[in-house]
């Protein structure tokens, strides 16, 4: 393989395509915590809207159907949390690890309910994946170029990334989300609806969770396999808090998780001889990287002298 | 506690038993309507449960069997979970646990079984247990959140698990096929069986009730309790370094009896590992029959009682053992257990609070 130009503008195109993914549950992370949610679950998030749809656009054999229903399980999960978080004020940590056993075998149970059994010579379990929609002008920069010769969703992703921190850094509203992750109480003092503002942005999260599960699947092979979003959940909640809970650090992180499973994917390709299982070359150790990353730079968040963590992050209010 | 009025502790164990068994219901019901979804008739569905698992003599010693390392895994986050180390990694730990013990007597050229179960089970617990206190250890040096870590590493751990079973350690029937299996453990180290029963169902028994006693009863019991309730309490007490260091020892406790369960798992039944085409979720799956997921709703629903564990094991391992008799007889995928699991884990956070609310129901104002 030549490293020339070539090789690494597709390297940029690939980082960016892979990170939109860690993007979006990046957001939907922050949005929850800022509001004092801890929102460990959110791989199983992903994966429910990931896998109503991928149902639904296999079933219809419309993208846009899917991602509709992608977006209404992601409304409805977030309910759910909202039920379960705010309204009851259960153990949000529990709950998450409820979410985290749901996705995986929920999503994998659905696929198989509605798959298995059928004539797959006559029926299809592909359903049709974004195609890149290049900006004229922009696309065709030199090395860069790939950045803007991406599926439609990615350049939303751009623009969620903006109003996400124009939102929470800029805005009164965003600072009034932020008072209630930072004291709930003097936020209901000062007229604030509790409650009202944990749902919204419990929702808010459920949409951009779905939205990148539904990435992994729409944006990849088309194909549904088991565990399709491999982990970008975790990854997203290391990287908020190397982040610092501030929207431009945390997309950078992601870029450089991205950069990370690019290289990783051709380094596998190089080293495991085409997939082939023979090889002796221990190629897994490149799999683990990127989680191996996400420990290392928490660890290194650590040492932020100033942290943005929400002071009233992981207790549920209760009024009165 | 109000003078006058006795603390009634089976008033409130009556309760929470009444909860936990709402809640299995629940869960229960969730998992017909999945049934239902896919078009089949739940009642057919838990009909063939409940005929492949207690149908006849040799299948409730099936059952009871298969239902030890699940026991085992419970134990190990029964400590996890009193002394407020969130162990997400189960997973792994189990994996890891099985591969060792399968490595181990692989290894050793001996023809004594309790010398190879003996090692076997010994060495699972270290590595296993040294895999999970590093997530301990990330968390007292960098209050990293160990649940992300030891998800993390879970994942880490599953690629460790596919390398070996790939290369130094493959099958040589499999070596080329798509799913990947470990070479098998020798005949001696094959746990020894009575009546139909394994003898990895009394260990694990065992292993519960001196766990039950030593929560109960020493001084680390108490240590652990105090930790579990508040960590400040516990520094305030204990001091810092101690505190630190008893989070340690809990997580390197929790991840080995996670070992010890992967490692029942190879000596009583698999014999092997097997690694999926896939092998890269942080979920392991086939091997672990997510043991170390369906472990965290055991012990939430058996209030983090290691006694109640084991009757929530043998509930849980029905309906894995069940579903798999679901895959044969109806092609039902085995993954609505789990999910079932995972509908009890949901209704068990919100616990507490509906204890709560349940009382002030009644309390007149």
């Amino acid at each position: 393989m030549a490293f020339d130009l070539g090789f690494f503008t597709t390297l940029v195109g690939t980082t960016v395509f892979l990170a939109a993914p860690i993007v979006l549950a990046c957001l939907g992370v922050q949005w929850s915590e800022l509001s004092g949610v801890f929102i460990f679950g959110i791989e199983g998030e992903m994966l429910l809207g990931a896998v109503a749809g991928f149902l639904t656009a296999l079933a219809t054999h419309s993208l846009p159907l899917g991602i509709v229903a992608g977006i209404a399980t992601g409304v409805g999960v977030g309910i759910l949390s909202g039920f379960f978080e705010v309204t009851l004020g259960a153990d949000q940590i529990i709950f998450a690890i409820a979410l985290l056993v749901i996705g995986p075998s929920l999503s994998s149970y659905l696929y198989g309910a509605y798959v298995g059994g059928r004539e797959l010579s006559t029926f299809s379990t592909s359903i049709p994946t974004f195609t890149s929609v290049p900006i004229p002008g922009l696309s065709s920069i030199p090395l860069i170029g790939p950045v803007f010769n991406q599926p439609i969703l990615v350049y939303v992703v751009y623009i969620l990334v903006i109003l996400t921190h124009y939102f929470f850094y800029h805005t009164n509203m965003g600072l009034k989300v932020r008072s209630v992750g930072m004291n709930p109480l003097a936020a209901d003092s000062m007229g604030t609806n509790v409650q009202l503002v944990r749902y919204s942005v419990l929702i808010i999260a459920g949409i951009l969770a779905a939205l990148g599960g539904m990435l992994m699947v729409m944006g990849g092979t088309g194909f549904w396999s088991d565990n399709v979003t491999a982990g970008r959940g975790l990854i997203a909640i290391a990287l908020v808090r190397v982040g610092n809970w501030r929207t431009h650090l945390t997309f950078g992180a992601s870029l450089v998780v991205g950069l990370l499973l690019a290289s990783v994917a051709d380094l596998q390709g190089i080293f495991s001889g085409g997939g082939a299982v023979t090889t002796t070359f221990p190629y897994e150790v490149f799999s683990t990287l990127p989680y191996l990353f996400a420990i290392a730079v928490i660890g290194i968040s650590y040492k932020w002298t100033r942290s943005n963590q929400p002071a009233s992050i992981g207790k549920p209010y209760q009024r009165g | 506690m109000e003078p006058g009025k006795k603390f009634s502790i089976w008033r409130r164990r009556f309760r929470e038993t009444a909860l936990s068994t709402v809640v299995v219901l629940v869960s229960v019901v969730v998992g017909a309507l999945l049934v239902a979804f896919e078009g089949r008739s739940p009642v057919a569905a838990y009909g063939t449960i409940v005929s492949s698992t207690f149908g006849s003599t040799s299948n409730i010693a099936y059952t009871l069997s298969q239902s030890s390392p699940l026991i085992l895994v419970a134990m190990g986050l029964v400590i996890a979970f009193r002394g407020s180390f969130w162990n997400g990694g189960g997973e792994g730990q189990m994996l890891l646990g099985g591969i060792t013990g399968v490595i181990v007597t692989y290894s050793l050229h001996v023809n004594n079984t309790p010398l190879l179960l003996l090692v076997g089970f010994v060495a699972a617990f270290i590595v296993s247990g040294a895999w999970a206190s590093i997530s301990g250890i990330l968390k007292v040096l960098f209050g990293i959140d160990d649940i992300v870590s030891s998800l993390l590493l879970s994942a880490t751990a599953a690629f460790i698990v596919f390398y070996l079973v790939r290369v130094p350690f493959a099958s040589p029937s499999t070596a080329t096929a798509a799913v990947l299996a470990s070479v098998n453990i020798p005949k001696a180290a094959q746990f020894p069986s009575v009546g139909g029963i394994s003898g990895t169902f009394p260990l694990a028994i065992a292993g519960a009730v001196v766990l039950a006693w030593v929560l109960a009863k020493t001084k680390f019991g108490f240590r652990l309790k105090v930790l579990g309730s508040n960590r400040n309490t516990a520094v305030a007490y204990f001091g810092k370094g101690p505190t630190n260091r008893l989070f340690i020892l809990i997580s390197f406790l929790s991840g080995g009896f996670i070992g010890m369960g992967g490692m029942a798992m190879v000596s009583a039944f698999t014999g092997n590992i097997v690694a999926g085409a896939s092998g890269g979720a942080y979920s392991a799956g086939g091997f672990t029959n997510s043991y170390g997921f369906i472990g965290i709703a055991v012990v939430f629903l058996a209030g983090l009682d290691p006694i109640a564990s084991i009757a929530a094991s043998i509930f849980f391992v029905t309906l894995v053992i069940g579903g798999l008799g679901l895959l044969v007889l109806m092609a039902v995928p085995t993954s609505l257990t789990i999910s079932i699991s995972g509908v009890a884990i949901l209704f068990v956070s919100a616990r507490v609070p509906i204890m709560d609310r349940l009382k002030a129901l009644r309390r007149p104002k």
